[in-house]
């Protein structure tokens, strides 16, 4: 009794920290000072062209992930592969100078970036960037700051006392790796979640029977069965299916309890959107699993409100990003609201 | 961006049609559906982008007298100042910058009472079809209990005297048949213009 006890609480603590409630983002790329929340389950996140939604999920991603964590990295999850998480670096260019150093604001490297994310437990975890070389640790009021790491010229640093929240997958808005994706879907195999997959990803397209990993040449790749004489490779069934299939693999038998995805709506038909909104939505709160993903779409925003509304309650929240006199300023928008400007037809993005 | 919400699809129809008379292009007029919905939806209203974008440069809302025009600017009152921390001191006048606000109420002449309907049946008050109407109205309530017909009932049974065959406030002023240079349009008018 009293073991099940101790166990039912650990469950609880590690259920509860999984939920970031607040970020705070000081001098990176366009964010000068700016707090978002409250934040919940869903996260959607919009704005016009150029407004810090990406930005937003790279600043998330930056304080989640641990440079220091040798753990085998279980998706592309290291600080040092942000230039193409979500954006197209060519390997070719000098990436200190094209990328790293315009992670400050205006290009400036005095000043210090600062991102924090806390939980609803009150647990905050910090990084600190600076172009400016750190002795091994910095004191700060009373608390001490250690270098973890370096992105090109670029210095990271982390409070002694960090808390580990939960770690992030990031699914970008360009073609996932299809060996990659071939890995992530044994191991959903491994952990029987194929059935659960193969289910959700008929919502998407019906004719799918079974999805299987093979490996006809020198490296795995990811076939469906539609009833044809062969099975098909999967990225003949289009990009919002592969992704689906990367995101459901994810949140099926990934680590990562923080999904960051950039243009969800990429390459699926609004007539589907309800559908992927229900799957993402029951895995996430099944698996714990917070999601933050930007759109332009307001099909999007309303089939996702849709699907995370019960009761008059809802999971989700709407986070609009504007930039307002060079600014940028956040607006966090709840149900209620939501409701209301669906009523009444509001453009929201 | 100039901001106007009026009531209902009525008021808009003759807003836009006062609009095109006074020759105001610059208005974005937008319907609440029903004062019940004022409060709600002047408390979402910070969650728009023109709003957060600073882009509403002035903002006015319409509102019925209804039996008692200081009761009506009393709750136009409080839901600006709920939803947009923005206090106005009297109906027609701009208060703040970035954005200006506004309420205005629509009355009859005394601006003690009355609605949209009281000011289209003023404006045509001089026609043979209205003092038909309002005969109508005289003799029902000689020969009938009933002393005090609804405006909106008035206003039915004039529309009921025209070309077209229905009774919506927004037909008459989309048909033409309410006279914009009416003086009894002369406030909102004017309102209009300064928004």
């Amino acid at each position: 009794m009293q073991a099940a006890t101790k166990a039912e609480n650990i469950r609880l603590r590690l259920e509860v920290t999984y939920m970031l409630k607040q970020i705070e983002i000081k001098n990176f790329r366009s964010f000068s000072d700016v707090t978002i929340g409250p934040l919940k389950k869903i996260n959607l996140i919009t704005g016009l062209n150029n407004s810090g939604k990406t930005g937003l999920l790279e600043a998330i991603f930056l304080v989640l992930t641990r440079e220091d964590d040798q753990r085998r990295a279980v998706r592309k999850n290291r600080a040092t592969d942000l230039p193409n998480l979500f954006r197209v670096f060519s390997p070719e260019a000098d990436a200190n100078e094209n990328f790293w150093l315009w992670l400050f604001r205006d290009k400036d490297p005095e000043k210090l970036i600062e991102i924090s994310a806390s939980t609803d437990t009150g647990l905050t975890q910090s990084v600190w960037l600076t172009a400016k070389h750190p002795n091994q640790f910095v004191q700060v009021g009373s608390g001490a700051w250690r270098h973890t790491g370096s992105l090109g010229s670029v210095f990271i640093l982390r409070p002694n006392t960090s808390n580990q929240l939960p770690r992030p997958a990031v699914f970008g808005s360009h073609p996932s790796d299809p060996v990659q994706d071939a890995i992530d879907f044994n191991r959903v195999v491994l952990k029987r979640g194929k059935k659960k997959l193969e289910k959700l990803l008929q919502q998407i397209d019906p004719r799918v029977t079974a999805i299987e990993a093979l490996q006809t040449g020198q490296r795995p790749l990811i076939y469906a069965d539609i009833g044809l004489p062969e099975m098909i490779p999967i990225s003949h069934l289009g990009e919002g299916f592969c992704r689906l299939l990367d995101i459901y693999s994810e949140l099926l038998a990934g680590e990562a309890k923080v999904l960051l995805i950039d243009e969800i709506e990429n390459g699926l038909h609004h007539t589907v959107l309800r559908v992927v909104w229900k799957g993402l939505i029951a895995a996430a709160k099944e698996l714990n699993v917070q999601i933050f993903a930007t759109t332009h779409s307001a099909e999007t925003i309303f089939a996702a409100d849709q699907a995370a509304s019960k009761n008059g309650e809802s999971e989700l929240n709407l986070v609009r990003l504007d930039r307002v006199n060079g600014e940028i300023k956040p607006t966090v928008i709840e149900q209620k609201d939501l409701a209301t400007a669906k009523e009444f037809n509001w453009e929201l993005r | 961006m100039k901001l106007l919400l009026c009531e209902g699809n009525d008021d808009k129809a003759v807003v836009e049609g006062l609009c095109r008379h006074g020759e105001i292009s610059d208005l974005v007029i937008e319907p609440y559906c029903g004062r019940g919905n004022l409060e709600r939806v002047v408390k979402a209203l910070p969650i728009r982008p023109e709003f957060t974008r600073k882009e509403v440069t002035s903002f006015a809302i319409l509102i019925d007298a209804e039996e008692d025009g200081e009761a009506s600017f009393q709750k136009l009152r409080n839901a600006i100042q709920q939803g947009l921390d923005i206090v106005i001191e009297q109906p027609g006048v701009f208060v703040g910058t970035a954005p200006r606000v506004a309420g205005f109420i629509i009355s009859e002449a005394d601006g003690k009472k009355g609605m949209l309907e009281d000011l289209c049946l003023e404006s045509v008050s001089d026609r043979a079809d209205y003092k038909c109407m309002q005969e109508y109205f005289d003799c029902l309530s000689k020969k009938t209990a009933t002393k005090n017909y609804h405006p909106k009932a008035k206003f039915k049974a004039w529309m009921a005297s025209q070309t077209e065959y229905d009774f919506r406030v927004g037909l008459a002023a989309g048909k033409g048949y309410l006279p914009w240079e009416s003086k009894a349009f002369g406030p909102i008018l004017e309102f209009l213009k300064s928004v």
